[in-house]
């Protein structure tokens, strides 16, 4: 039983620069957490210093109750899936996949057998047991990798970005190896990627970087429904969030969102926790998904909250279609997705869009911290 | 590129990749290929190939600086074999070559795997100090200083530190050859080599390593020394050959004393051609080419080219 517990890890590097600052999360004992960010966020150097590659500078990194701080990575029992993949080009990929058994010692020759085989199989690379790297393609290698990381048992599972060397069909198949490994060792685990997709579609929970600090850790429901700050709200949902400049007006006992744009009444939930608020300028943002056709829309749509928009563009998608809008006064450009394909012909014409006000996001323009959920 | 032509309905197993046929050169390529080949067998040709024809017709004459020459076949040839001093500057060559790879080849390799490890400005300046242009004559003759029986720091070491016997060193016929490696090792090429191959090493191949559990000795058996292979039998093949035609350090140092145990085949071959004696000069040197090329081939037949570097 192991979880990691990451508390206030902070990383200075030699040229006084901050990549990791005060970072604190937990991985519970089975869960797999992604790490995402965009480059240069620090989540690579997280997921180094979890793996001991390089040195902490304050704060404390444990495997349950162990201290690992100033633990070699060797000494750590962690596996860990590089980015290149690090398959070494002049050992055959028995070998390759045998490196951590030999390494470690205390394994039977029939062991270590049994080990790379079971390993080569789970990840379907047995026939290739005699080639070296060179003769693979990256997909095999990528696998090989893998299979090294498998076929030990570590207490601790760790993958720099795998999947960014491959091409998107290879990429499908490989995100369910990942899986498999997970489901096979069941150990906490840490994924870094800069790809919210492939974050959501991996992580139990996700967490959020950037410039060195934790944004936001949760499911990815969490993040997608509940951001606490404007730059998970962007960084999470693609297509992203529109994001309008507007503020709060109060009128009686009603709060109005104005944006200029358009003006919309916020559900009567919200009115204690913006009430503060009142008057100042605010950042409002709204999925694309949460505006709708008036006609299909879950709820009533009235003056009260419609957007009204020039369509410009409509791009098929997997699940429906994308409309590109700007908006009549001040060309504001946004974005929605419906479930249904939008005729052609509607292009260039005026639609008014219901938003669900319900699922509204707004933000302090100065702290950019979520009104609602921050 | 031909392209390929298929008639609908053609079975699925005559489709076949067409990616085997050899592209034919265009005349205007044909034309660009040799233009760029031209100037490098050019230089082959004067600096590389003509001095060893003429070395080796010239080794079948009686040439000498004034008069007719004329032409005497293998003559020289068995006259160099038959010579003594011939046999005994190979058997210096042979044991200087074989004393100065088995001890010092290695040096420069580990240390440039330590160096390494260190830190990456310890490793900046060790790098420096090996570029440093060190003329190899002065710190020869520097060397020289160091091995003199009377006021050198090695026969200080040896009766004062160590109490052992005066020592012969450079003027022990028995002694000599090993003493004469040393120089050889300060002038540290090689190692910026190695540390260059090295350095192009991913760091993730450690990092992986590390993380698989090897330690140090681990790590540098599995991923440097494999990495640089290629690189180390490059440089063997040079030291071989370098050191077979070894000159300069037996040169300065000796001159061949004492009584010839440090005359090796160069410096035969010089001391002929001081005296004038072209032709047997160049049939020595016809011998060392043969010897070298002999011991080159074999060499690469054992080592072949690995395909993973």
């Amino acid at each position: 039983m192991t979880e990691i517990h990451v508390r206030h890890l902070l990383k200075r590097f030699d040229n006084g620069k901050v990549g990791v600052n005060e970072v604190s999360f937990e991985v519970n004992d089975g869960e797999f957490v992604a790490l995402v960010g965009p480059s240069g966020c620090g989540k690579t150097t997280t997921l180094r210093l979890i793996a001991g590659l390089e040195p902490v500078t304050s704060g404390e990194i444990r495997f349950g109750e162990r201290l690992v701080n100033e633990i070699r990575p060797r000494d750590r029992n962690v596996a860990m899936v590089f980015q290149d993949y690090a398959v070494f080009p002049h050992l055959t990929v028995f070998e390759n996949i045998a490196y951590g058994l030999r390494a470690r010692g205390g394994y039977t020759r029939e062991d270590i057998n049994g080990r790379v085989l079971k390993a080569a199989k789970m990840f379907r690379i047995d026939p290739l047991l005699k080639r070296k790297p060179r003769q693979l393609s990256g997909g095999e290698r990528q696998r090989v990798a893998l299979a090294r990381a498998v076929a030990r048992d570590a207490d601790v599972y760790l993958f720099d970005e795998p999947l960014s060397n491959l091409d998107a069909q290879l990429r499908h198949q490989a995100r369910e190896d990942i899986m498999l490994l997970h489901e096979q060792k069941r150990k906490p685990t840490v994924y870094v990627t800069h790809d919210q997709s492939e974050a959501m579609a991996l992580g139990n929970r996700i967490a959020v970087m950037r410039a060195g600090k934790l944004e936001q850790i949760g499911t990815g429901q969490d993040l997608y429904s509940r951001p606490t700050n404007l730059f998970v709200a962007f960084f999470i949902g693609a297509p992203s969030i529109n994001l309008f400049d507007g503020q709060l007006v109060a009128d009686g006992t009603s709060i109005y969102v104005d944006c200029g744009v358009f003006k919309a009444l916020l559900p009567n939930s919200f009115t204690e926790k913006v009430g503060a608020h009142v008057g100042k300028a605010i950042k409002v943002g709204i999925r694309p998904e949460d505006m709708h056709v008036p006609k299909q829309a879950p709820f009533e749509v009235s003056e009260d909250n419609t957007i009204k928009g020039i369509l410009n563009e409509i791009e098929p998608s997997a699940t429906g279609s994308i409309a590109y809008l700007s908006s009549l006064e001040g060309e504001r450009d946004y974005v929605a997705t419906f479930r249904i394909r939008l005729p052609a012909s509607y292009i260039g014409k005026e639609i008014p869009l219901g938003i669900n006000m319900e699922k509204i996001h707004l933000f302090d323009t100065e702290t950019e911290r979520s009104l609602l959920y921050g | 590129m031909a392209e390929q032509t298929l008639a609908p309905g053609t079975p699925v197993e005559e489709m076949k990749p067409a990616a085997v046929v050899e592209v034919k050169l265009t005349r205007r390529s044909r034309v660009e290929k040799w233009a760029f080949l031209i100037p490098a067998l050019l230089f082959q040709l004067s600096w590389g190939w003509y001095p060893l024809v003429v070395a080796f017709l010239l080794s079948m004459t009686d040439a000498r600086p004034r008069g007719p020459i004329s032409w005497t076949g293998f003559q020289s040839y068995s006259r160099v074999w038959a010579d003594p001093l011939v046999g005994s500057a190979f058997r210096v060559t042979i044991i200087y070559a074989a004393l100065s790879i088995v001890l010092t080849f290695l040096i420069p390799i580990i240390v440039a795997i330590l160096l390494m490890e260190m830190k990456p400005r310890v490793m900046r300046w060790m790098m420096i100090l090996w570029f440093l242009p060190l003329s190899g004559v002065a710190s020869t003759i520097m060397w020289r200083y160091v091995y003199n029986q009377d006021f050198g720091f090695l026969q200080w070491i040896a009766m004062d530190v160590l109490g052992l016997e005066r020592q012969g060193f450079l003027a022990s016929a028995d002694q000599v050859l090993f003493w004469l490696i040393f120089p050889g090792i300060l002038m540290f090429g090689p190692g910026l080599i190695y540390m260059a191959g090295l350095q192009s090493i991913p760091q993730s191949y450690y990092e992986a390593a590390e993380i698989e559990g090897a330690g140090l000795w681990r790590k540098i058996w599995t991923i440097s020394l494999p990495r640089i292979r290629p690189i180390i039998v490059m440089m063997l093949t040079f030291a071989i050959i370098g050191s077979l035609q070894v000159f300069d350090w037996p040169k300065l140092m000796t001159d061949g004393g004492p009584g010839g145990a440090s005359r090796t085949v160069v410096m035969y071959m010089f001391d002929l051609l001081n005296s004038l004696r072209y032709s047997d000069a160049t049939a020595l040197a016809i011998f060392l080419f043969i010897l070298i090329m002999a011991i080159t081939i074999t060499y690469r037949i054992l080592f072949k080219e690995d395909p993973d570097s």
